[in-house]
C-alpha cells in the first residue's frame, strides 16, 4: 500500500503560522511539517484554495483507503490507526478490491488528539490556544494537561492495532475501580 | 449551513462555527462515499515533484488530509 499525506490549511493559525497566503508559503510549511513530524511517506501540497481537500469533504483529519481499482474502500472521518489497521487487513483479505469494514467510520476518536494534539497547537501560540479554548472550553487546556502524561499514554494512543479484548476489559475495570475509589474518597471527606 | 460555510478556506481564527461545520459534514459523510471512484488529482510533493493519484492504480493507496496545526 502507498501512503500520501495532503497538507490542507492552518487549522489553528497564530502569529508564527498565519493562514496561507501563497503557494510558496504553503510548500515551505509542508516541508517543515514533514521534517518535524518525521513523516516517512510522501507529503503533497494542496492548492491554496484547498481544491482537493474540499472535493474530498474538507474534514479536519480524514483518511481514505483507495482500492486497486481506484474506488474508496474505506473512509475514516477522524483518523484512527487501529481502525485503519482493521480496514487494511479486511481489504487485503479481499485481494485489495471492494468496500472494506463497512466502508466508513465516523466516530470521533479524540484520545490520540488529546495525547498528541498539543505540539500542533503550540506552533500557533498564543492565538491558536485562545481561539480553540474560546470555541470549545477545554479545547486547548485539556490537550495541554494530557500531553504532560504523554510518556504514560502514548503506547495506548499511538498503537497501530486494536487492543486485545482482555486488555480492553482490564482497562474498563481499572477505570470503574478508579472512579469508585474517587467517589468513595469524596464521600469519606464530606462526612 | 450556507452562512456557516461562507467563511474563507484559509481562515484567520478558529471559531465555534468551524466545529459545527465539521460535525455536520461528518454526520453527512461529506466527501467521496465508499464504493465511489476517488477523483484523480495531481499535486506537488515537498520536493517539488508531481504526485498523481491515478498513477498508483493497481496498488491500494492511503490518503490522509491533515494540517500542521
Amino acid at each position: 500500500m502507498d501512503f500520501v499525506d495532503v497538507v490542507t490549511r492552518q487549522a489553528h493559525p497564530g502569529p508564527e503560522v498565519p493562514p496561507y497566503s501563497t503557494q510558496q508559503q504553503k510548500r515551505e510549511d509542508a516541508v517543515a511539517y514533514k521534517r518535524e513530524e518525521h513523516i516517512p511517506w510522501t507529503v503533497v501540497v494542496d492548492r491554496l484554495d484547498g481544491q482537493v481537500h474540499r472535493q474530498y469533504g474538507a474534514l479536519p483529519d480524514p483518511t481514505y483507503i483507495i482500492d486497486c481499482d481506484g474506488r474508496v474502500a474505506f473512509y475514516g472521518t477522524f483518523t484512527h490507526a487501529p481502525t485503519l489497521h482493521r480496514a487494511f487487513e479486511a481489504l487485503r483479505d479481499q485481494e485489495w478490491r471492494g468496500v472494506a469494514l463497512g466502508g466508513y467510520d465516523r466516530r470521533p476518536h479524540l484520545f490520540a488528539a488529546l495525547v498528541d494534539g498539543w505540539p500542533a497547537l503550540r506552533r500557533g501560540l498564543p492565538q491558536s490556544a485562545i481561539d480553540l479554548e474560546t470555541a470549545t472550553p477545554g479545547g486547548s487546556s485539556l490537550p495541554f494537561l494530557v500531553y504532560q502524561f504523554r510518556g504514560l499514554l502514548r503506547p495506548l494512543a499511538r498503537r497501530a492495532t486494536p487492543l486485545p479484548a482482555t486488555t480492553r476489559v482490564g482497562l474498563s475495570l481499572a477505570a470503574i475501580a478508579g472512579a469508585t475509589a474517587l467517589v468513595a474518597a469524596r464521600r469519606a471527606r464530606s462526612t | 449551513m450556507r452562512a456557516l460555510t461562507d467563511s474563507p478556506y484559509n481562515f484567520e481564527h478558529f471559531r465555534t462555527r468551524h466545529l459545527i461545520v465539521d460535525a455536520v459534514r461528518t454526520w453527512r459523510l461529506s466527501g467521496i462515499k465508499p464504493g465511489e471512484y476517488a477523483p484523480d488529482f495531481e499535486l506537488d510533493d515537498t520536493e517539488g515533484q508531481g504526485w498523481q493519484l491515478g498513477a498508483h492504480r493497481e496498488r491500494a493507496v492511503l490518503v490522509h488530509f491533515g494540517s500542521p496545526t
